[in-house]
């Protein structure tokens, strides 16, 4: 819907600032807030600018862009917003991004990960038929429609150096389970999360409408991804497009694999870690149980809880094209610096985490706060592979 | 052309921390209420007292008005800047500075939430005297200064009867310590000392900045009762003089912590039913009323609900129409909540205004009556809360009105029916607080004029260039 459709919705933000902080243990909520201070940075203050803008208070412009953009879409404000205006939030700032692509205020960095994801079908510039190569050397094999599970990767997992390691570490726990999956190789596009939440929704729909074909092409039934973006973006948005596939996340499977005893996890992992929720696997798919239900098989795995976890957990500052433009860094109040202090207080000596965007952007706080040497990050499907039997 | 004042400012607190952009000034222009929006010129987010003082000096050197601001929930129009200036943003000076349980007080800088205080007081098994309408992310420190109503009023009394201490900037940028704290290291009191603290409660911030706040703390009682009454009045005597007698029998029995009353509507809209309302069912009560109370000890707790179970029924006895009323959903309600303002949603539209009043408990039955012909005749539902304070016999009395923000009949009518509860709760014998600007000048022209010339000398004497909130007070 066009923000205009959105004019009588916005007067439903009653003003309170609820969106600032959790309603239930009252630690600030709101990543770009956090940074920035300002209340334009808060989901209240977004109402405010949006109702000002439809009624031409103040004009469309390319700092309203810079404002709008900042937003990590991690609906941190949702969870706290006490009426009914919680329905419609990030959609409408959804709108507001719609509004400032068509009126080309985008920021250069927005603009080139748009245009880099279109040409090259990634946002690195990357060849495709090199899409797969994170898999090389590893027995994990190409899609059959035997196989029980496609398992999509995406970008991050294909193309960073540090995704491309938390690909395989899933890819052999998987194998080591003895599940029948497949990647697409050079066949898998990007999901479009990413474009989508930026505004860019016919580029969205070009790459959706593409892995779908790919999906039936295949007779693929159930997926299994990587990233929290790609399951929340096929889980909810890939349908319209005839996916008609079941999508699951990584750490949902392993914690049935665990469950049905197909994986060995007799080796000692004697380490307290902290987890840090996903936004798009937590907040907005409801998903906190399955990660930790797989920490807690770990032997010797101390798990100790963040202040800020589950439903008030504090995003990394990566979500909705921030991990690419990276326009929440810079400062020591960065999102990620500020989580990865927080998970320091709270006497962890490992991140676990279950997203390779929050991977790079809790790494590289740790080191920004000098922290590598005493507080790692590790992707959970890394910790489980250290833990399986030899 | 360079804005000087901005690259003044910047020096101060940074450029990342100053803004004068339209969409950053937008959100400072206004609040949920009918109160007409006003931009400043900037923003500015300060983040130490050192920074405050010298924004303050220059300020006063250039003649900026300066507005504080911290949760972004306040109403009233407390904070949009009528006459531009710079909005001072504290929300980021959220530190606790000392709980101190064996002295039984907290020191807080601005922008420590409700909520943040009571979850750290949690804790460490002690409380703190809340605001009571704000949400939990609203700040204390403006709630206690502004003589907002606490939760739990009738044991803790007024919020800003429970300030121990204050640390103060002045508009000239010096830095003042008022209460105990001015003398010994600990924040405990406002006597015996010359009590110079009431130049800056219920100021508006139009005499200086409070940078930081001594408050009472006590230890947290683990069990609660609550008992629960329906008025059946009618509605041309909806609250008889025989029952506010009743509340004060009960607020002089010491046993309750807090008493409340809300008019039927008043528990429509809280429990989320919309505009328009349909008639009041004859077999509901007119106001419902609550008594709360907290114990230490199961025990205890029995002897006190024993204590107000038997107040209630001697008065039913004494043929006072009221009935008992399950209380028990209420009764797991805790504040502070994110809750406590949805109810501003029931026309649809978001908007929320009240006109809110300390009045005698004796002329209740004046005002509810007044208050519900004003709300009757602009067809709004009746929206009245009532509350008793500490050993006494006055309390809150509010008119609260959802209105429509998009509705321009309805900020109309919410403007005059303003002007008008502000004349009922005044004829009663009440005073307003937080109170607009409308508000203020008409308690001042009933005032005692050589209070007023009072005020006006204070805030020259403090204020000589009226930088701080300027239009405000009526002054």
């Amino acid at each position: 819907m066009p923000l205009e459709d959105y004019r009588e919705l916005l007067r439903l933000c009653r003003l309170c600032g609820n969106c600032r902080q959790s309603g239930t243990t009252y630690h600030a909520i709101c990543p770009a807030g956090e940074r920035f201070g300002f209340d334009a940075y808060y989901s209240r203050g977004r109402a405010i600018i949006a109702q000002k803008l439809l009624d031409g208070e103040i004009a469309w412009a390319t700092p309203v862009a810079e404002v709008v953009y900042r937003c990590t879409m991690c609906g941190g404000c949702v969870e706290q917003c006490p009426v009914e205006y919680r329905d419609h939030i990030l959609a409408i700032f959804l709108a507001l991004r719609r509004e400032c692509l068509e009126r080309r205020l985008i920021s250069p960095a927005v603009k080139t990960y748009l245009e880099t994801v279109y040409a090259y079908g990634n946002p690195w510039k990357a060849r495709r038929e090199q899409r797969g190569d994170w898999a090389v050397g590893t027995a994990i094999k190409h899609y059959e429609p035997a196989d029980e599970f496609l398992y999509y990767v995406g970008c991050v997992g294909s193309y960073d150096p540090r995704g491309m390691q938390v690909a395989r570490a899933v890819g052999n726990v998987l194998l080591a389970a003895g599940v029948s999956f497949g990647i697409l190789g050079n066949e898998e596009g990007c999901d479009g999360n990413e474009a989508r939440l930026l505004g860019e929704e016919g580029l969205f729909e070009y790459l959706a409408a593409g892995n779908s074909q790919t999906f039936q092409r295949l007779h693929v039934r159930r997926i299994v991804t990587l990233s929290p973006h790609s399951y929340h973006v096929m889980r909810h948005e890939y349908p319209r497009f005839g996916a008609g596939v079941e999508v699951n996340h990584y750490t949902q499977v392993l914690r049935d694999l665990l469950a049905a005893g197909r994986l060995d996890l007799s080796r000692k992992f004697p380490r307290r870690v902290t987890y840090h929720d996903p936004c798009f696997l937590g907040r907005q798919n409801g998903e906190y149980d399955a990660p930790r239900a797989v920490l807690q098989r770990i032997p010797g795995l101390e798990l100790v809880e963040m202040p800020r976890n589950r439903e008030n957990s504090f995003c990394c500052g990566g979500g909705a094209g921030n991990f690419y433009a990276g326009a929440l860094d810079g400062t020591d109040r960065s999102p990620g610096r500020i989580r990865i202090r927080e998970a320091r207080e709270a006497g962890a000596e490992l991140v676990a985490v279950a997203c390779p965007s929050c991977m790079t952007m809790l790494e590289d706080a740790a080191k920004v706060e000098g922290l590598e040497e005493r507080l790692a990050v590790k992707d959970i499907a890394e910790i489980v592979q250290e833990a399986m039997a030899e | 052309m360079p804005d000087r004042i901005l690259g003044l400012l910047e020096e101060i607190v940074g450029p990342d921390k100053v803004s004068a952009d339209p969409y950053t000034l937008a959100c400072y222009a206004c609040d949920a209420t009918v109160n007409p929006p006003a931009r400043p010129d900037y923003v500015v987010i300060a983040t130490t007292v050192e920074q405050i003082q010298a924004i303050l000096r220059i300020a006063s050197a250039e003649m900026i008005p300066v507005v504080p601001a911290v949760g972004m929930s306040s109403t009233g129009g407390l904070t949009i800047p009528v006459r531009g200036g710079i909005v001072l943003d504290l929300h980021l000076m959220n530190r606790i500075i000392e709980i101190n349980e064996d002295v039984g007080y907290a020191v807080v800088e601005p922008g420590v939430t409700i909520g943040q205080i009571d979850a750290e007081l949690k804790q460490r098994g002690h409380w703190v005297q809340v605001p009571a309408g704000p949400p939990g992310s609203a700040g204390l420190l403006p709630g206690y200064i502004l003589h907002g109503y606490g939760h739990l009023g009738a044991k803790f009394g007024i919020n800003s009867e429970q300030i121990t201490g204050m640390e103060v900037v002045l508009p000239s940028g010096e830095v003042a310590r008022l209460g105990a704290c001015a003398v010994s290291p600990y924040w405990f009191h406002r006597t015996p000392l010359p009590d110079l603290m009431g130049l800056f409660l219920g100021w508006q911030g139009a005499t200086g900045i409070v940078t930081k706040l001594g408050v009472n703390i006590y230890p947290r009682p683990a069990f609660k009762a609550m008992v629960g009454w329906g008025l059946f009045s009618n509605h041309d005597d909806p609250l008889p003089e025989r029952c506010a007698r009743f509340l004060i029998k009960m607020q002089r029995a010491d046993v309750a912590h807090d008493i409340s009353g809300h008019s039927w509507g008043a528990v429509q809209i809280g429990r989320g039913r919309k505009w328009p309302l349909p008639p009041k069912p004859a077999e509901d009560p007119e106001i419902f009323f609550s008594a709360t109370t907290y114990a230490f000890s199961e025990e205890e707790l029995a002897v006190k609900k024993r204590i107000l179970e038997a107040l209630i029924q001697e008065a039913k006895e004494g043929g006072l129409p009221i009935a008992s009323t399950d209380v028990t959903d209420r009764a797991k309600t805790e504040m502070p909540t994110k809750y406590s303002l949805r109810y501003s949603d029931h026309r649809g539209g978001g908007g929320l205004d009240y006109i809110g009043s300390i009045t005698p408990v004796i002329k209740w039955p004046q005002g509810v009556k007044r208050l519900i012909e004003v709300f009757e005749r602009y067809r709004f539902t009746p929206y009245i809360r009532l509350s008793i304070y500490r050993g006494t016999v006055q309390g809150m009395l509010r008119a609260l009105v959802p209105y429509h923000r998009s509705d321009s009949a309805d900020v109309d009518a919410v403007r005059k029916m303003n002007r008008e509860f502000v004349e009922v709760l005044l004829d009663c014998g009440g005073l307003i607080y937080k109170a607009p600007d409308f508000a203020c000048e008409a308690m001042w022209r009933r005032a005692d004029p050589a209070f007023v010339a009072l005020l006006k000398r204070a805030k020259q004497l403090l204020d000589p260039n009226g930088i701080m909130n300027p239009g405000r007070l009526g002054l």
